[in-house]
């Protein structure tokens, strides 16, 4: 930090941040709910969730709100996570990565695509 | 579980879910005495001693949820296929301390894995619970904590967090891994 200028954008940079934390509670901000019962993290969900909030920090999408559930009642299909995108798509993810993880992030929160491949629908087929 | 870290998460997750304010978590890897102790203490609602001494049995739940619970069964196990032995120590209102004994040279005991990634699950569950993560390797050890309760845990200081534990880890062992 070299300057005054520098302060105030961190601090700025920083408000955006905090206030999207504050809206939590918010209808309608867009969440990612992993899975994190007994199942979901012997089948791996650790490694997801670590990754939904890694790689969204790095992408500043700070208006994803990443959180956590307990079993979420399907846990041959662990690890699972779910997208509530308020006026989008909501979706249920199965069978989760960090690589689909990753594809999740670039489709359906940025571009609001929902990734059908490894949605609940399709493999329940 | 495949490693150590995941029991240590399910344990933590299980704190945090008992309203714990501050959760120690503890890794004593001693080869002299071949063993590997990991104790994870809290300061939650605690249980009953009647409660404490079943929480290992999966079939024994105090939920009204549902009806079979494997999470510290599946810690127990672990301990247990090794020859080592597993302990709950609770007490209504004060906490809970979870100890389980691994024996070190088991062909079943479970790498230690990933607990820079445990930690920084386990800041993301509980933002305004203080975590002290403490790991021994014989005569050398660190401490990682994070008492900030209350301030902001964005996702960039958990992801800090979590490379920090990792780097301690390698330092410890050389790049080795438990």
């Amino acid at each position: 930090m070299k300057s005054v200028e520098e302060l105030n954008a961190i601090k700025e940079k920083m408000q955006s941040i905090t206030s999207l934390r504050l809206e939590n509670r918010d209808p309608n901000t867009v969440r990612v709910i992993v899975g994190m019962g007994t199942c979901g993290i012997a089948a791996g969900a650790r490694d997801v969730l670590n990754t939904f909030v890694d790689e969204l920090a790095k992408r500043d999408m700070h208006f994803v709100m990443v959180s956590q559930v307990g079993c979420m009642g399907k846990c041959e299909l662990e690890p699972m996570a779910e997208v509530r995108m308020p006026g989008g798509k909501d979706a249920v993810y199965v069978h989760m990565n960090p690589e689909k993880a990753i594809e999740v992030i670039e489709e359906h929160l940025r571009h609001g695509r929902v990734v059908e491949k490894y949605t609940i629908g399709s493999a329940e087929k | 579980m495949k490693e150590l870290s995941l029991d240590i998460l399910e344990a933590g997750l299980n704190s945090i879910r008992a309203g714990a304010q501050r959760i120690e978590l503890t890794v004593s890897d001693r080869p002299e005495d071949d063993s590997v102790t990991v104790a994870v203490r809290d300061d939650g609602a605690g249980m009953t001693p009647c409660d404490a001494a079943r929480a290992g049995d999966p079939f024994y739940t105090t939920g009204t949820e549902k009806r079979v619970g494997m999470g510290l069964a599946l810690f127990r196990m672990d301990a247990l296929l090794t020859g080592g032995s597993f302990r709950v120590f609770s007490q209504k209102g004060a906490g809970t301390a979870v100890e389980a004994v691994f024996v070190r040279s088991s062909i079943n005991r479970p790498p230690l894995g990933d607990m820079g990634g445990t930690i920084e699950a386990l800041l993301c569950a509980g933002r305004d619970v203080d975590i002290y993560y403490s790991h021994s390797f014989g005569q050398r050890g660190f401490v990682f904590s994070i008492p900030q309760r209350g301030e902001e845990r964005t996702p960039a200081v958990l992801a800090r967090a979590a490379v920090c534990i990792r780097k301690n880890i390698d330092s410890l062992y050389g790049g080795a891994s438990l």
